[in-house]
């Protein structure tokens, strides 16, 4: 079992940003774990700025409620987000 | 102008397309977010994806491909070109990458409220969201809105971080004016004619007022700008429309200039300076 099992299990609960082996770049609250995948949530993304046309919603992440999955064998990295970043 | 060949963008979303929703939103983030890195500094496709959908992006359903079929049949990237063109020499505007993206139709207010059209403006790209029913005026009054922000960010040449709620005001009311004499009233958008004048100096003196130096950052910036629960709803874009409006009444400045023209000088020269 990965490594990273133990470690996500452990920080259920927390906003996580994790590297995959591809490179891409997952942030996220830790909702679930099983043998293979780590469950997140989206957290707030940072704002871009810029402006619109007077449509405008605050971004929750991947809508509330929407979790996916990170493959823990495709995990590079994982690192523990501190409050102030979302 | 660089209008950016985003159909074929679009096109690979549709062929990658997979059966699940989840994965879908990660297909629209390789295929539509990634090749926007070069556009933005420090940033990672995840943060692009949310900012975008944010402000009128596309979310992935079954509809999606048949919509983007009909924009690429209907070649709304050519339409969107002639138009910006013309814009860029009337105004003395940059030319600047331009990204068109089907809008989220499944969003009621987006819908009603801006006939599913939404756009985002920086200083060096823009980017539109409309639908494939988006008829060339609407399209028309989209850009129009969206490139005046653009000349003018050009124009007053100060970076984002540093604008504050008057400049805000003062950048939406203007781009709306633009829609005005370009197209004239039947095209501006519902929130300029949500509150009357004399209601927008009420707010004015209440909400606003005391609040034109906040910067972008701050949290009761955007409150003011798109309403909250007490803060009435695009409290921000109208008041800026009637400040810009009452300008311009009173010096019919053209448009090439009043672009030209700092906040404050418009501000002192309106009915609420």
């Amino acid at each position: 079992m990965s490594r990273y099992h133990s470690v996500c299990k452990r920080h259920v609960g927390r906003a996580v940003k994790i590297t995959t082996v591809d490179g891409r770049v997952h942030r996220g609250i830790i909702r679930n774990v099983n043998n293979t995948h780590v469950f997140l949530e989206g957290v707030p993304a940072r704002n871009l700025g810029g402006y619109g046309y007077g449509y405008y919603r605050r971004p929750y992440g991947y809508r509330p409620g929407f979790g996916w999955g990170v493959a823990l064998g495709s995990i590079a990295t994982l690192a523990l987000l501190p409050f102030f970043w979302w | 102008m660089t209008i950016v060949d985003t159909h074929n963008w679009l096109i690979a979303y549709t062929k990658n397309k997979k059966d699940k929703f989840k994965d879908n939103l990660h297909v629209q983030c390789d295929e539509i977010c990634e090749p926007l890195l070069p556009y933005f500094n420090d940033v990672n496709a995840y943060d692009i994806h949310q900012h975008l959908l944010s402000h009128g992006l596309f979310i992935p359903d079954p509809l999606d491909k048949q919509i983007i079929k009909k924009m690429i049949k209907d070649n709304q990237w050519k339409s969107a070109n002639k138009v910006i063109t013309q814009l860029s020499k009337l105004w003395g505007g940059p030319d600047v990458p331009v990204f068109i993206f089907p809008s989220d139709h499944t969003n009621k207010t987006l819908r009603t409220e801006f006939k599913g059209r939404s756009g985002l403006s920086y200083h060096d790209k823009v980017f539109l969201f409309i639908t494939d029913t988006t008829t060339k005026k609407e399209l028309q009054a989209l850009i129009t809105h969206e490139y005046n922000h653009v000349t003018r960010l050009n124009e007053v040449n100060i970076q984002e971080e540093k604008l504050n709620l008057l400049d805000a005001l003062v950048l939406e009311g203007m781009a709306e004016l633009a829609v005005k004499n370009e197209l004239g009233p039947d095209h501006l958008s519902n929130w300029t004619s949500m509150y009357s004048n004399e209601f927008a100096h009420k707010a004015w003196n209440k909400w606003i007022k005391p609040n034109l130096a906040l910067k972008k950052t701050n949290l009761i910036h955007e409150k003011i700008m798109y309403g909250s629960k007490v803060i009435p709803k695009w409290l921000g874009y109208n008041v800026g429309y009637h400040l810009v409006s009452s300008y311009n009444q009173t010096h019919q400045t053209s448009m090439y200039d009043l672009i030209r023209l700092s906040s404050q000088e418009i501000l002192d020269g309106s009915e609420f300076g």
